[in-house]
């Protein structure tokens, strides 16, 4: 490419590329609906004998409406995962990208590579694809989040079936999971996701790829830069 | 009678005036037919009379419409409250109590006209009153199940087979009687929020005891009840109002406890399914296959403990690093603002 002018290199940095289909944003915004009811009206009973979960309950309507609020964020959640199975087993996009998730020899050695330059000790920050390690890391755990929280939500709120076929013991298990698990996934996303999207300096105060699904090239420089070179060489 | 064939009334005054009434009144055979025709006993034993608390007073100052001898055949009940609550006359008079008897279940049934509901005598007395700590008193603790009893036959029954009950048979004072749960002149209706057995109080009602750590012991009693209840779903539904929360009694029972070791306890092993299924139809076996109250901080739960611990060491571990990779990203990012302000 020869060099540009003032303009043209405006024109070309502001030129934005797709991140996320609607249909995927419509899916992650739905997600973050049921996620926040989920935790709004779970966490409050991990945590029943602080003042801000009184405050909490009361506001939401008493002890059984945080119960059913909460069921409803399930099944909200339930209906997503179902739907984003068959989207990535089915869907051209989704099974396309789901593949792009999967983790490589090539994360390893950017995590590597990542680690050296926060220490100094390589000059680049690695080039990543269209994922890099830390949004594979972040999928599978919502991924796998959701598993245990689905599977054993649904053991504790139908607990007569459940304990028809298994020992209460099993039940107070998938309790202790359920809690924990619930704590861990909530820790994920308010510090590493809300840092990936919000607070990290080049996304301050908030990246828009979520609302318009769009990314410039200067973001697709900064953070998927062997995408971005891939885009362009398959242009020219 | 003299007095009565003549039909001069006398005036009953001063402190002399109990002799005159004890003259008709200390002979065993004097009796009334009530107008249902159930006999009714007019004795007045003297010797308890003098044994009680009441032993200083004369008769009239109780039976105020009494002035005068021949007496009517009808005479009015007793209004303990006439010096115990109205115009207290005696300093050691308990309004207290009084006040909390208006408030009671059995003063609003007295209101609605049951005649069997009881005020002040029916558990007092009325001439044999002694200090409740008197072990002949008829409110002393250990005797307090009897009295309540009277009325209350069947949960009396119940709570002489129970451990409570059976306990206090053996001595043991630490169990509770009637009052120790219900309260002694403030008994409200369980159906009332402000019982001390409504619903969601009665948690902590047996914690009176059951979180006791000195009766635990002397008693060795299961301990981290009232812990562990108060963690667990039903505890924390209870304690945020839902009333159709299990609470102690709904599976431990009320008046007829018994330990899980007795066949008749309902919480004994094989009574759990009929227990638990009276809130959750289709209760099996399995209910029963693990602790009810579960302690997860303690080592005896053995495989939840080190669940829980895992967890606790994954969420650390994990956020740790999170933490650390973003505090490194930052730093990286800082390093390469500032190299590019040198170039």
């Amino acid at each position: 490419m020869s060099a540009r002018t003032g303009i043209d290199r405006l024109k070309h940095e502001t030129q934005e590329f797709e991140r996320l289909s609607l249909n995927q944003r419509i899916q992650h915004w739905l997600l973050i609906f049921s996620f926040v009811l989920l935790v709004v009206t779970g966490l409050p009973l991990r945590y029943w004998e602080t003042a801000p979960a009184e405050k909490a309950i009361q506001w939401m309507g008493g002890i059984e409406m945080r119960g059913d609020l909460h069921r409803f964020g399930a099944l909200m959640l339930i209906g997503l995962f179902i739907y984003h199975l068959f989207y990535v087993l089915f869907a051209e996009r989704g099974a396309r990208e789901f593949r792009g998730l999967l983790f490589g020899k090539k994360d390893i050695t950017d995590l590597v590579q990542m680690l050296k330059y926060y220490f100094g000790l390589a000059k680049e920050k690695p080039r990543f694809g269209r994922f890099s390690y830390l949004e594979k890391f972040e999928f599978f755990g919502v991924g796998w989040g959701s598993v245990i929280m689905i599977a054993t939500g649904l053991a504790l709120w139908y607990k007569e079936l459940a304990m028809a076929l298994l020992p209460k013991w099993a039940l107070d298990l998938a309790l202790v999971m359920h809690s924990w698990e619930a704590l861990l996934a909530f820790l994920s996303i308010i510090i590493l996701h809300m840092y990936n999207v919000h607070f990290n300096p080049s996304s301050f105060p908030m990246s828009k790829v979520w609302l318009t699904g769009r990314m410039t090239a200067h973001q697709m420089k900064e953070e998927h830069q062997l995408e971005y070179e891939q885009i362009l060489s398959s242009r020219s | 009678m003299a007095c009565a064939e003549e039909h001069i009334p006398i005036k009953l005054t001063g402190p002399e005036q109990n002799e005159i009434c004890f003259g008709c009144h200390s002979l065993t055979a004097l009796k009334k037919r009530l107008p249902t025709g159930k006999m009714v006993t007019l004795f007045v034993d003297a010797k308890q009379f003098d044994a009680s608390v009441h032993s200083t007073r004369t008769c009239t100052e109780c039976h105020t419409d009494i002035t005068y001898l021949p007496h009517s055949k009808v005479i009015e009940k007793v209004n303990c409250g006439r010096c115990h609550y109205i115009n207290p006359v005696v300093s050691t008079a308990p309004q207290k109590q009084a006040a909390q008897y208006q408030e009671s279940v059995h003063k609003a049934a007295l209101l609605r006209g049951n005649e069997k509901a009881p005020s002040c005598q029916e558990c007092h007395g009325a001439h044999d009153i002694k200090a409740a700590v008197d072990p002949k008193s008829r409110v002393y603790r250990p005797t307090i199940p009897h009295t309540c009893g009277s009325c209350h036959l069947d949960i009396y029954r119940q709570y002489a087979e129970s451990i409570h009950g059976a306990d206090l048979e053996k001595g043991n004072l630490d169990v509770p009687v009637c009052t120790d749960c219900h309260g002694e002149h403030s008994i409200r209706s369980p159906k009332d929020p402000l019982s001390s057995v409504y619903a969601t109080k009665v948690p902590e009602t047996c914690s009176r005891c059951h979180a006791s750590e000195r009766i635990e012991r002397r008693n060795n009693l299961a301990v981290a009840r009232e812990e562990t209840y108060r963690e667990s779903f039903h505890g924390i539904a209870s304690r945020y109002g839902d009333t159709a929360a299990a609470n102690c009694a709904s599976c431990h029972g009320s008046h007829d406890i018994r330990p899980s070791s007795d066949p008749k306890s309902s919480i004994n092993k094989l009574n759990l399914p009929h227990t638990c299924g009276k809130c959750h139809p289709g209760a099996n076996e399995n209910f029963g296959k693990g602790k009810i109250h579960v302690i997860i901080q303690r080592k005896e739960q053995a495989f939840l403990y080190y669940v829980s611990n895992g967890f606790k060491w994954l969420t650390i571990s994990v956020m740790a690093a999170l933490i650390g990779h973003i505090g490194l990203d930052l730093l990286g990012r800082r390093r390469k603002r500032r190299q590019e302000k040198l170039a």
